[in-house]
């Protein structure tokens, strides 16, 4: 998991009862459109997320809908913890003597 | 005197003359200047919906209709928002429009439906998949250095062909096996090799599907942010044209890569930063 697809998960997660649309998440996340939209497109296929058209509204009429996401409810839990395991691996990771170029497969520089 | 009274009337007639023309020049001016800017808001308030039109073009048709209703209807929430200030709406959507414009080859990858879904049912009801022992054997003796890549890239040719004469023969990617042997046991200067030599025999496709098998992230810790300076490194030197329409497709490729090698993967692609010597043996 990357850590944008994370922020994104947690900001459904602090609200998981509340579908939100894409420039919404946008503009909370700060991640640009093209990576949420990518995003939002994996997660949607891996089921975490549940994308729905937005109600028509008759004022609007003829106007295309927003699509609303909104985060699994079957999934909440899990997706809470695998959202946790990637902090535990960083605080048990040893840190590296030499950061940048390493022999590829390896691991050592 | 007489002559004077005439001059001044000549005078004045001249000035009313000048002064009317003045007028409707500068009418006409403001006009045009209004219809002009008029003509330029409305076309500069299309650019991004246009934008978004070429973005859609790059997804698969499948699922086209669907992603241009949910972008167009944000970009009209977008363009609805920031009434007072026009400029920044703009920027805001053309950003917008932008960023799903330079992503869309990979959301329409997201988006695009399994393109052989009957051979993971195959194999969930225990068919065998296609089996290919010279495959493996290429690679091991590749791996070693016995054989060239070129050898390797006609064997992959011959399955293509044999794939494409065979009735029903579709139903079976009899790359996989090289594919699968190829990800397992190749280096990356070997790998990319290998993709040059698929490359040089038209098996663009395929060499392609290769570099992203080998660059996937459930093999995340065999890979190094060196390995994509290696191909990068061999790609520049053999075809620079075909480093320049890789990188976008490498990027993509490492998306799930951590956050440390994705960073450092990023500053090459960006500065041309070149690891040192060892991490390119």
């Amino acid at each position: 998991m990357t850590a944008a697809m994370a922020v994104v998960l947690r900001l459904f997660l602090n609200e998981p009862g509340k579908p939100r649309y894409g420039y919404d998440v946008m503009c909370a996340t700060g991640i640009g459109s093209g990576k949420l939209y990518l995003i939002l497109a994996r997660l949607s296929k891996m089921e975490w997320l549940i994308r729905d058209r937005e109600p028509s509204q008759p004022a609007h009429e003829g106007t295309s809908e927003r699509c609303l996401y909104r985060i699994n409810p079957s999934c909440a839990a899990a997706i809470r913890q695998r959202l946790a395991e990637p902090a535990r691996q960083v605080q048990q990771r040893p840190v590296p003597a030499t950061r940048g170029w390493l022999v590829p497969g390896t691991g050592q520089a | 005197m007489v002559l004077l009274t005439w001059a001044l009337v000549l005078l004045t007639v001249v000035l009313v003359a000048l002064t009317v023309v003045l007028v409707v020049l500068t009418l006409v001016m403001l006009t045009v200047g209004r219809l002009s800017e008029e003509e330029a808001r409305a076309r500069l308030e299309r650019l991004p919906g246009a934008i978004i039109g070429l973005a859609a073009r790059r997804l698969p048709e499948a699922a086209r209709a669907d992603r241009k209703s949910e972008w167009d209807a944000e970009l009209q929430g977008i363009l609805a928002g920031n009434k007072d200030y026009p400029v920044t709406r703009l920027f805001e959507a053309t950003r917008f429009a932008l960023g799903l414009l330079c992503r869309a080859g990979a959301i329409g990858l997201t988006d695009a439906p399994k393109a052989r879904p009957w051979l993971s049912l195959a194999s969930s009801l225990g068919v065998p998949r296609f089996r290919d022992p010279q495959a493996e054997e290429l690679v091991t003796a590749l791996r070693a250095g016995r054989v060239e890549a070129r050898m390797v890239a006609e064997h992959a040719m011959a399955m293509v062909e044999a794939e494409a004469a065979s009735v029903g023969g579709r139903r079976l990617d009899r790359l996989a096996p090289l594919r699968a042997a190829a990800v397992d046991g190749l280096s990356a200067a070997q790998v990319t090799e290998l993709v040059l030599s698929m490359w040089d025999a038209c098996l663009y496709a395929q060499g392609r599907r290769l570099l992203w098998a080998w660059l996937q992230p459930e093999r995340i810790c065999k890979r190094q942010p060196g390995d994509v300076a290696v191909i990068k490194r061999l790609l520049s030197e053999h075809c620079p044209d075909k480093w320049t329409q890789t990188a976008p497709f490498v990027r993509d490729a490492i998306d799930n890569w951590s956050l440390d090698h994705k960073q450092a993967v990023e500053r090459m692609l960006r500065h041309g930063q070149e690891p040192p010597p060892s991490a390119a043996s």
